[in-house]
């Protein structure tokens, strides 16, 4: 047949179509490991398709179902997201079926364990509902295998989608029921294998039940089991698993309705809601590996846990937790918040484990059972997770021992898981009836095997060979089958071991190992000197004496604690514990439950980390306790491997098988009757017939350790959380510390910046002074120029004051100007009166000379006629000086003549004396004339002269005036001013005038 | 004057021998006796003189020069004014700026004539800073000698400035004239003159330079005395005429310069001689012209 019409794209190498589907599986189980990835891809290829191919499908699940091929299995498991549809159609098919239905419950475990994108469909998907199914199986199934299968894949979905869940939360109860019910009445034909695995499940899905939903387990209960007459049947299913956890917090706070609201998963993830979930369980495997504080502290411890992990507090404690949680963002947390969102809408969880380095899980059984019991991938995972819950299980010990201290007080915390349930029996009945469900039958499985002559336990030597951090626990016999038990370990104890008893060996491996020794010894000296005697070697084993000691119900006791515990408190075990004979079977039956589970688990996450045997010091001499060990007696049938493997060696899968083979003792009861010395059968067919035998416990086997790694995985999930946040922490720190460097460089930068700014400063401070004396010299520069402008004011107010005084100089010389004048025409006046006067006297003198003439022809007149008329008078002449000459009486004419004579010399005198006075007259007008005419002469010079001055004067003060002192030239200025250009014309008439 | 005194027998002798000079004392005095004094008259004898008397001579200037006032009554008056005329313009001066304590009395002097002129107001500082090197101060120097009041020395050093001002006034008009005078005398060097271009009235010219000078520092102090003389009396054509007598007594060199720039530079810086030579000639020339 071809598929290659709807395969889409198809790889060229592995060209070849599927057409023959029996070649190509008998091709991908074939040795070759190349061409049967080859053939894996080629599948994978064509299953990859659009739509996916439906009937490769399905030939693949028949193919895994009929054949359980791991290389098939692997192929199925990494596809699916195409076509889960059809994927859960057919699981759904195979669950329906009885025949099919194992093979279909183990192929959906590997597939929730891996926890495909997918995986939400089959518990919300409602017509083909997966959960139902599972339901149904457990409900209806007698099939004990299926039962335990199906409650350990509801144990896994649990966590996975827990409000999904909520709806089918009467189912999950009821298959409780179920589940306590098959527990308690326990069929005949289930071989005590089938009670312990049983057991197992019930254990583990009643403490994820009741840690998830508490309130409405309770409520379911106290429906189911609250009356009378069903107490007995609750004494003898439920109790003893209630006694088996803590008392929940939600049971204080909560509610049915908020415990089951979303809200309450919001924030968390798969891995922080299993390490929730195992807070509550006392078994203190699981508890120590998810908590590490426990007890009384829970609520701090809780507190703690929501500070580290966020929000992990069961109760609704989302607002009240998310403060912190807020300022504690960091990446981690956020993805875990994220996550847990995206784990709420149905999508797996995968960021956190792919954001570290050791995030790929070890692969998904890629073999059958079988092969996984020999090559088992259990013991695959990281040497470092493995050896942090080494370290995580060292460091709790002795925080654990320390509430364990306590415990004899009333009030102590440990005490309260058992205070809600108010049981009314005593304490002593409760013993009594307690572990009749469980221990009976545990212990009777454990004295059929001591019977058998196979014990089911290992003989505490190889236990010593195991690590030393986990002491190995010795089956607890009951105190008076000690060494029947003992000498039923002793076969377990391999050929090539040296034989225990020596004790020659032991002080040497106490002295290889003395170092070691003493650290653990310090670790068990801070518990009380009881928990010390009884022989604490490891935290687990200390603290599962001290639950023995708290609960003197005889909870699991390991072999290596439980036999000092018993040496030691003797005493009190005999006085709290029932009749020796009721007690020995107890004890037996949980120690074997407990056995079972711890050896799983133990190997399931510890390998055997040194190859010599050694026994810690502070481990009592489990050897003289066994004294009567028997003696290496094997079964001939399995070869013990020699155990020479390093703890950090965990891949070495040299050393897997002989770890494994101890499994196989332990979980797989041998083969009923196989002595060696009755071999007459042919190996194959003894061994065939062991392997129908143990097939199907192995099958169980093979499901509790796919469990068991389930949770580890998840584990170190959460430890890789851990792990990441601190990496961040310490990246944080790693540059908290650059950072100090870099302020360290910074400061220095700073102190020199300081220096600088030193240097800077005095060199301001320099300039400053330097500015400032400038600024004083300036400033005296400007006094000096201030006090010269002064000056220069001081000088122009004088030289104004001096304008002043030429002006008013000049107003005087104007006054003498206008007296000058004055005077000079006074003068004028003076002379032309002088010339008026001197005009008249010329007149005068004309007539003068006239009348001379006269009086001279008068008197020649006068001298023919002397005396005849000498007192006519004439008329023309005048009368006063005619009077004057003529005598009056006519003298004679030689007197006549005298006395004419002597008038006009008289007359000739005067007319000198004025001509004299006249000409002196003139002298003086000539005289006073040049006198004035040079005074005023005088005057106009300096009168000039002034007139320059002031227009000097003038022109100084307009350049002075004017700003910016221009210098113009006296042409510009209106030179001669008013007063001077008046002057002129005056100036020069008086010139003329003169 | 000889045509009066035809009977003073000694006078004429010695005009006859050579020594004219001996009466212009006796003339002078009535002169100067007459109250008012006759400046015309007073001119007219001074010009006609020969020589002034030594002793006369500083009221004769003084009267020629209207400093002292003709009629002694309004002298005390006219003195006054000049006394106050000088001290204002001292005062105005050192008011200004340009005349300090330490400043010469002559640059004093010359300040307060180009003050009282209106020349100053047009000059600006530079120029008057120039003015201690003025060729006038020789005037005023030669004043000083004369004179022994500062107001006398002022009034006459500045009515002398006034003079050469107006002699420089009319000395381009007075060119032709001179110019007929030298080729009356010289024709051969007045026309190398005129070819070299020295016989102008340019600001550099010799000519001018003298003029404005009065030949102080170029001819001797007794032919100035005398030049002045005759140039107060109104003689002005002296002047010119003195220059032409220099001229001719540098014909010579003057001729054999044939670059106006040397001829020019010989003239600006002529050595007085001890002699009136220069002077004595220029006189007889005045003489024999007013005769004319």
């Amino acid at each position: 047949m071809s598929v290659g019409g709807g395969g889409g794209v198809r790889p060229p190498s592995p060209a070849e179509p599927l057409d023959d589907p029996g070649l190509m599986f008998r091709r991908l189980e074939q040795a070759d490991t190349d061409e049967a990835g080859h053939i894996k891809e080629l599948f994978r290829e064509n299953l990859r398709g659009p739509t996916g191919e439906a009937w490769l499908l399905n030939g693949l699940i028949d193919y895994y179902v009929s054949t359980g091929s791991a290389r098939c299995l692997e192929i199925l498991l990494t596809c699916g997201d195409g076509n889960s549809r059809a994927l859960i159609e057919r699981l759904h098919q195979l669950l329906k079926s009885p025949e099919q239905r194992g093979a279909g419950l183990r192929l959906l475990g590997y597939y929730v364990r891996k926890h495909p994108v997918w995986l939400r469909k089959i518990v919300t998907q409602p017509s083909p509902s997966i959960v139902k199914d599972l339901f149904r199986i457990i409900k209806s199934e007698c099939e004990v295998q299926c039962i335990i299968s199906a409650a350990l894949i509801l144990v896994i979905l649990m966590p996975m989608f827990p409000v999904a869940l909520v709806d089918f939360i009467q189912d999950l109860f009821q298959v409780l029921s179920r589940l306590t019910q098959m527990v308690s009445s326990p069929s005949t034909h289930l071989s005590q294998t089938h009670q312990l695995h049983l057991h197992v499940a019930t254990y583990s899905y009643f403490v994820r039940v009741y840690a998830m939903y508490p309130c409405n387990l309770l409520s379911y209960l106290r429906q189911h089991y609250g009356q009378r007459d069903s107490l007995p049947v609750f004494n003898r299913t439920i109790r003893p698993l209630l006694q088996h956890v803590r008392m929940h917090p939600l049971l204080v706070t909560g509610s049915n309705s908020t415990e089951t609201s979303p809200h309450r998963w919001q924030r968390k993830e798969t891995h922080d809601i299993v390490a929730e979930c195992s807070h509550f369980s006392l078994d203190i495997l699981e508890a120590s590996a998810m908590d590490n504080v426990s007890g009384p502290l829970w609520s701090l411890s809780a507190h703690d846990e929501a500070d580290a992990l966020g929000p992990t507090d069961v109760g609704l404690g989302d607002q009240e937790v998310l403060g912190i949680h807020d300022i504690l963002c960091s990446p981690a947390t956020f993805a875990a918040r994220s996550a847990a969102g995206e784990a709420e809408g149905g999508t797996g969880c995968e960021t956190a484990v792919e954001a570290t380095p050791e995030s790929t899980p070890a692969p998904t059984p890629t073999v059958t059972p079988q092969r996984d019991l020999e090559n088992p991938p259990l013991l695959r995972p990281t040497s470092a997770s493995v050896q942090a819950s080494h370290a995580l299980a060292a460091l709790v010990g002795p925080k654990q021992t320390t509430p364990t201290t306590t415990d004899s007080t009333p009030t102590s915390p440990q005490k309260k898981p058992a205070a809600p349930f108010r049981f009314i029996e005593s304490d002593h009945s409760q013993q009594q009836q307690q572990q009749h469900p469980f221990s009976g039958r545990l212990g009777q499985v454990l004295t059929e095997r001591a019977d058998s002559g196979v014990a089911p336990v290992v003989s505490p030597v190889q236990f010593a060979e195991g690590p030393p951090p986990v002491t190995r626990p010795v089956p607890r016999t009951s105190g008076t089958s000690g060494s029947s038990s003992a000498s039923g370990g002793a076969p377990w104890r391999g050929p090539g071991t040296p034989s225990r008893p020596a004790t020659g060996d032991w002080s040497d491996c106490a002295a290889d190992h003395s170092a070691e020794d003493r650290e653990v010894s310090d670790l068990t000296r801070l518990q009380p000197p009881t928990a010390a005697t009884s022989g604490n070697l490891t935290p687990f084993a200390s603290t599962t004496a001290q639950l023995t000691q708290a609960h003197p119900l005889r909870l699991p006791v390991t072999a290596a604690a439980a036999i000092p515990c018993r040496s030691a408190t003797g005493d009190r075990e005999e006085e709290d514990s029932p009749p020796p004979v009721l007690a020995a079977s107890l004890p037996q039956s949980r120690l074997d439950f407990d056995l079972v589970r711890h050896m799983t688990r133990y190997y399931s996450q510890h390998v055997l980390p040194s190859r010599q045997h050694r026994r810690t010091s502070s481990c009592p001499d489990v050897a003289a306790l066994t004294e009567p060990a028997p003696a290496p007696a094997v079964t001939p049938a399995r070869q013990p491997p020699t155990r020479r493997s390093d703890t950090g060696c965990q891949t070495e899968d040299t050393h897997h098988p002989s770890a494994y083979e101890h499994l196989l003792t332990v979980a797989l009861p041998p083969p009923p009757a196989v002595p060696h010395q009755q071999v007459t059968l042919s190996p194959h067919q003894l061994l065939r017939e062991h392997v129908s035998q143990t097939m199907p416990n192995a099958r169980l086997m093979h499901e509790l350790l796919l469990y068991e790694r389930y949770k580890r995985e998840v584990h170190a999930h959460r430890n890789r959380r851990l792990f990441d946040r601190t990496r961040a922490t310490r990246r944080l720190e790693e540059e908290n510390r650059e950072l100090k460097r870099q302020v360290e460089v910074m400061s220095v930068d700073v102190a020199e910046c300081n220096r600088q700014l030193q240097l800077v400063k005095r060199q301001a401070v320099r300039a400053g002074e330097e500015h400032r004396a400038a600024a004083l010299r300036l400033e005296h520069r400007a006094a000096e120029e201030c006090r010269l402008r002064e000056q220069l004011e001081a000088r122009l107010e004088e030289q104004r004051r001096a304008s002043d005084q030429l002006a008013a100089q000049l107003r005087q010389q104007d006054e003498q100007l206008q007296q000058a004048r004055c005077q000079l025409l006074d003068t004028e006046r003076q002379l032309a009166y002088s010339q008026e006067k001197a005009l008249r006297k010329s007149e005068l003198e004309a007539r003068v000379l006239e009348l001379e003439r006269r009086l001279l022809m008068v008197g020649q007149l006068r001298q023919p006629v002397s005396g005849v008329a000498p007192s006519a008078a004439d008329p023309a002449a005048g009368g006063d000086p005619w009077a004057q000459l003529e005598p009056p009486p006519p003298p004679p004419d030689e007197e006549g003549r005298r006395r004419a004579e002597a008038v006009a010399s008289g007359l000739e005198q005067q007319l000198r004396d004025r001509e004299l006075t006249i000409s002196e007259l003139r002298r003086l007008m000539e005289a006073m004339r040049v006198r004035h005419h040079e005074q005023i002469q005088a005057m106009d010079e300096r009168y000039q002269a002034v007139k320059q001055h002031l227009q000097m004067a003038e022109t100084r003060l307009l350049r002075v005036s004017e700003p910016g002192g221009q210098r113009s030239n006296g042409a510009e200025l209106p030179a001669p001013t008013g007063k001077a250009a008046r002057a002129d014309p005056g100036t020069w008439d008086l010139r003329d005038a003169i | 004057m000889n045509s009066t005194d035809e009977r003073n027998f000694r006078s004429q002798y010695y005009g006859k021998v050579g020594f004219r000079r001996g009466d212009e004392k006796r003339s002078l005095e009535p002169l100067l006796g007459e109250v008012p004094a006759d400046a015309g008259r007073l001119a007219q004898a001074v010009r006609t003189a020969l020589q002034l008397p030594a002793m006369y001579r500083p009221l004769v200037w003084k009267l020629l020069l209207k400093v002292q006032p003709c009629h002694p009554e309004a002298a005390e008056f006219v003195t006054a004014r000049r006394r106050e005329t000088c001290d204002d313009t001292e005062h105005m001066l050192r008011l200004l700026g340009h005349v300090t304590d330490d400043t010469p009395p002559a640059l004093v002097h010359w300040l307060g004539w180009l003050l009282n002129s209106g020349r100053l107001v047009a000059m600006d500082a530079a120029q008057i800073d120039d003015q201690n090197s003025a060729p006038q101060l020789q005037v005023a120097e030669l004043v000083a000698d004369l004179f022994d009041g500062a107001a006398e020395r002022c009034w006459v050093s500045w009515r002398l400035w006034t003079l050469a001002a107006g002699a420089l006034k009319l000395l381009p008009g007075q060119l032709p004239w001179l110019t007929a005078q030298l080729e009356r005398e010289q024709p051969a060097l007045a026309a190398h003159l005129s070819q070299l271009g020295v016989l102008s009235a340019e600001r550099d010219s010799p000519l001018r330079h003298w003029a404005e000078r009065l030949f102080c520092g170029i001819l001797p102090g007794s032919s100035v005395e005398r030049l002045v003389d005759r140039l107060v009396a109104g003689a002005e054509r002296i002047l010119p005429l003195t220059a032409v007598s220099l001229l001719l007594t540098h014909s010579r060199a003057l001729m054999a310069c044939t670059d106006p720039a040397d001829a020019r530079r010989l003239l600006l810086h002529v050595q007085p001689e001890d002699t009136d030579r220069v002077f004595n000639w220029a006189l007889d020339s005045w003489t024999k012209l007013s005769k004319v």
